[in-house]
């Protein structure tokens, strides 16, 4: 039983059929992702508060340049990051063990979407280095400018002169992306439904569990149309279709449906699973019962489904019709609702908890403040086309959408990290650097993103490299502001080296695990040895609770693990 | 891949057995009323009204569709949690067509080059 | 197990990876569908260009699609008695219809490129047909992702049928293939009266 083969590095890193495996596969590609993504927006951030200086390690920044930069920062972190990390990391290392199984229902279609995610990251980076640059076009891709430099009219010599440019790369890279991702939100779906283990019935599932499920789902079913307007998208390019060309009867306005009709769903898919991470922190660091079980989850699927109503408040200045835009307001305020429904049973988890603040909750606390006060109070005003109309292409949006996206995604995959790495490496996160990690992190964030709020009030626009000849942006405490958040933003890129090393040196020589279960908490993949072997456990686990009886009258300890009776 | 662990354990998801758990509808039948409903389509096609045309070429491809679900798929036979599957689909379609159809089909963009 | 009341229960995994597969597929081509009709209802010439579309070859290729359909869900029902020989029969069929089918679209390819309706449309522009072009756009385009899927679908039944009757096992992957093979058909049962019979 479990001979547990050393496996040499070739077999870990590509031919591993083993879930947690390829999780860390995805992680580490995705990792190099982020550092690109990182990087980049080091630079614009450097050119936006010292448009004359050479930014060490890159040197002057061109127009160009900016677009590039500012295309291929969106486009990898939500993309690739948020995306890659959230479906595809967490559900392949936490589905299978919180369900308390062995593997995926189909481990060679788990390793095949690895590799066209590898695929998919090769091919973007290489769309880096295309005779003709970096794609430039906005990472929403809004034709006319991503056909070409020149829109339709771009002089193309030949077909390979069309294929070998970043336009398509990037193109092609999404879609080879979107079906990796979708051969592996069809395995997370079939894992959840058919290898749950003896008594995990559905509403016994760790929270986790349900929300990559139902992002999975969500993204299945908002990504159809986007995948047909990319392939026309493509044919666009490289045959001289014009289905986005307005001199051919085509529509620009119908790719920006096709990408928000996928973007705005995307949102939610991405902000899903942290919201899962969160419910299982939270709960477990107050030692109390998640808050209302069905009720989050009702909340969430009525969510799921009105987030396909909401898709064009992106385009309130892109010219649709007017009637319709206040149709997508009222969608977009009635959204809110069920997330704040889930926030207040957050909240009320917490409400005289034992509360223990180590550093998951650490960061499961400072994002859902982040996200609710800041981010998705932001939201409402620009849900409203009034308020969306003025402030749309300022960088009041650049704070918002941070705001939302980055409490979530990044506060919430870090909770994850610091909460279930002694699970997979069997070590422990150093304390201190985590702290310091933490709070450089959480300062530096509202110092980055915070001023972009006054900036965008004082009309600075989000997409202009060069703002010098609007005079009144050079007015006394916008430079300031801008210095603020460059500066604030550099040291924001620094501190996560902090964990990149802590994360490497605790895994290689940080101090072994003093129990399996050190956070004393209830779901499956606390009860078996860390790391988990290949198949997780040594006897298939029996369920008999939910996942979150904690301080349960009738016990002595103040948790019931999911397998005792 | 060794995979002896499973041995001995058991699932309480028992899954039915990989063969023969639905019905099996009269095949030939089922074939030949497509055909005549395609049949129905194609002389449809002959009429001179556009809209009729449309209608009656488009309700014929639905039913056909439906037939080749039901009794070719056998969905007639599958739990619930596949129906909702694909009503999700249409439903993401029919959200589609309502937010399109101001943008497309009331707006007109194009304007005929001059000369 | 022979009941339509709609229940929880569990199906075989094979199956439900390919239902979810085929809800997913219904988006990306309902997707391209419905940009199809709405522009089809903004722009009445299409009617026009939808005359020069061979309705003989498409009506053929229906019927050729049809019967393969059937020739699948014999090939299940044979594959349910492990009766190697007439799944080996049946799957072949179905192959050599989807060759049947794709030769069939070829000659139409041909036929129309040879009468300038071409994918850029140059022709077409030439005149200053511009919006028409855009439907030939759509016409190449939904056709030629729809004859991608027949390939992959064949593809599948093919190897499927391939491991099946050379190991004696695995006979269910049959039906999954099979589900996507008529996913394929039911597309086609849609674009087949919006791109040639309505003009």
């Amino acid at each position: 039983m479990n001979t547990h083969k050393k496996h040499g590095f070739w077999h870990r890193f590509f031919f591993s059929l083993d879930h947690k495996d390829i999780g860390f596969q995805y992680m580490l590609t995705i990792f190099l992702m982020v550092s690109i993504g990182g990087f980049f927006a080091y630079v614009f951030r450097m050119h936006l508060a010292y448009p004359d200086m050479k930014v060490p390690l890159f040197g002057l920044v061109t127009n160009k340049d900016y677009n590039m930069l500012i295309t291929n920062h969106g486009l990898i972190m939500m993309m690739w990051l948020a995306l890659g990390m959230l479906l595809a990391v967490a559900g392949n290392f936490l589905i299978p063990i919180m369900i308390g199984t062995d593997d995926m229902a189909f481990p060679k279609l788990n390793k095949i979407s690895y590799w066209f995610f590898l695929i998919s990251v090769i091919l973007m980076i290489a769309s880096f280095f295309m005779k003709r640059g970096g794609f430039g076009g906005g990472w929403t891709m809004y034709p006319p400018l991503s056909v070409g430099d020149f829109g339709y009219n771009t002089p193309y010599k030949s077909f390979a002169d069309r294929f070998f440019t970043a336009n398509t790369f990037v193109l092609l890279a999404i879609t080879f992306e979107f079906i990796s991702l979708l051969m592996g939100g069809i395995n997370f779906f079939v894992t959840t439904l058919n290898k749950r283990a003896k008594g995990m019935t559905l509403t016994r599932m760790p929270m986790t569990v349900w929300m990559i499920n139902i992002a999975s789902v969500l993204f299945m079913f908002s990504v159809g149309p986007l995948i047909a307007g990319a392939f026309m998208l493509l044919l666009d390019i490289n045959v001289g279709t014009g289905f986005y060309d307005a001199y051919r009867g085509g529509d620009p306005l119908l790719w920006e449906h096709l990408f928000w009709f996928f973007g705005h769903p995307e949102v939610y898919v991405i902000l899903l699973p942290p919201l899962g991470f969160l419910a299982d922190i939270i709960s477990n660091n107050s030692r109390k019962p998640l808050y209302g079980y069905r009720f989050i989850l009702n909340l969430t699927l009525i969510a799921a489904i009105l987030s396909m109503m909401v898709w064009a408040h992106h385009q309130f200045v892109s010219g649709i019709d007017p009637r319709a835009a206040t149709i997508f307001s009222i969608f977009t305020i009635i959204i809110s609702l069920p997330f704040a429904g889930i926030i207040l049973a957050y909240i009320a988890t917490i409400w005289k908890g034992n509360l223990r603040l180590s550093l998951p909750m650490k960061w499961a606390l400072g994002s859902v403040t982040l996200f609710t006060l800041i981010g998705g109070f932001t939201g409402l005003y620009l849900g409203a086309a009034v308020f969306d109309i003025y402030a749309h292409n300022t960088s009041f949006v650049v704070a918002h959408f941070h705001y939302t996206l980055f409490p979530t995604v990044i506060f919430g995959s870090y909770a994850a990290f610091y909460y279930w790495f002694n699970k997979f490496t069997g070590k422990e996160l150093n304390k201190f650097w985590g702290n310091v990690h933490f709070w450089l992190t959480f300062i530096f964030f509202n110092g980055f993103a915070f001023p972009l709020f006054l900036l965008g009030l004082a009309g600075q626009q989000r997409r202009i490299a060069d703002y010098r000849q609007f005079e009144f942006l050079m007015q006394d405490p916008l430079p300031l502001y801008r210095k603020i958040a460059t500066i604030s933003a550099v040291i924001l890129i620094l501190s996560q080296f902090i964990f990149i090393i802590n994360f490497f040196w605790s895994m290689k020589k940080g101090k072994k695990v003093s129990s399996e279960n050190p956070w004393q908490s209830n779901t499956l993949e606390w009860q078996t040895s860390s790391p988990p072997p290949h198949g997780n456990f040594e006897t298939y686990p029996v369920v008999y609770h939910g996942p979150y009886e904690y301080n349960h009258p009738d016990r002595e300890k103040d948790f019931l693990p999911q397998n005792e009776k | 891949m060794n995979t002896n662990y499973t041995q001995g354990l058991e699932h309480e998801v028992v899954v039915p057995s990989e063969n023969d758990y639905h019905g099996h509808p009269n095949y030939l039948k089922v074939y030949i009323s497509l055909l005549v409903l395609f049949a129905i389509s194609v002389v449809a096609s002959l009429l001179h009204n556009p809209l009729i045309i449309f209608f009656v070429v488009f309700a014929v491809s639905v039913i056909k569709g439906t037939l080749v679900l039901l009794y070719f798929m056998h969905l007639k036979w599958e739990p619930l949690l596949i129906w909702i599957l694909l009503g999700l689909a249409l439903m993401a379609l029919a959200f589609l067509i309502i937010g399109l159809y101001p943008d497309i089909v009331l707006t007109h963009r194009y304007v005929v080059p001059k000369g | 197990m022979n009941t339509s009341i709609k229940s929880w229960r569990n199906i075989p995994q094979a199956r439900l990876a390919v239902w979810t597969l085929i809800a997913g597929e219904f988006v990306v081509f309902g997707g391209l569908i419905v940009m199809y009709i709405l522009n089809r209802l903004k722009y009445e010439s299409w009617g026009e260009m939808a005359q020069h579309t061979n309705v003989i070859a498409g009506t053929i290729n229906t019927l050729v699609l049809l019967t393969s359909s059937y020739f699948v869900v014999k090939a299940h029902e044979a594959a349910i008695h492990k009766n190697k020989e007439k799944v080996k029969m049946w799957i072949w069929f179905t192959i050599i219809c989807a060759l049947l089918f794709l030769g069939i679209k070829s000659y139409e390819y041909t036929h129309e490129i040879m009468h300038g309706f071409t994918l850029p449309g140059k022709h077409l522009l030439a005149e200053g047909k511009h919006v028409e072009t855009m439907y030939w756009s759509f016409y190449y385009t939904m056709t030629g992702l729809h004859g991608l899927h027949v390939i992959g679908g064949a593809l599948a039944l093919f190897f499927v049928m391939r491991h099946a009757t050379k190991t004696g096992k695995d006979y269910h992957r049959l039906e999954a293939a099979g589900l996507y093979w008529h996913m394929v058909d039911i597309i086609w049962i849609f674009l087949f009266p919006l791109i040639y019979l309505i003009h």
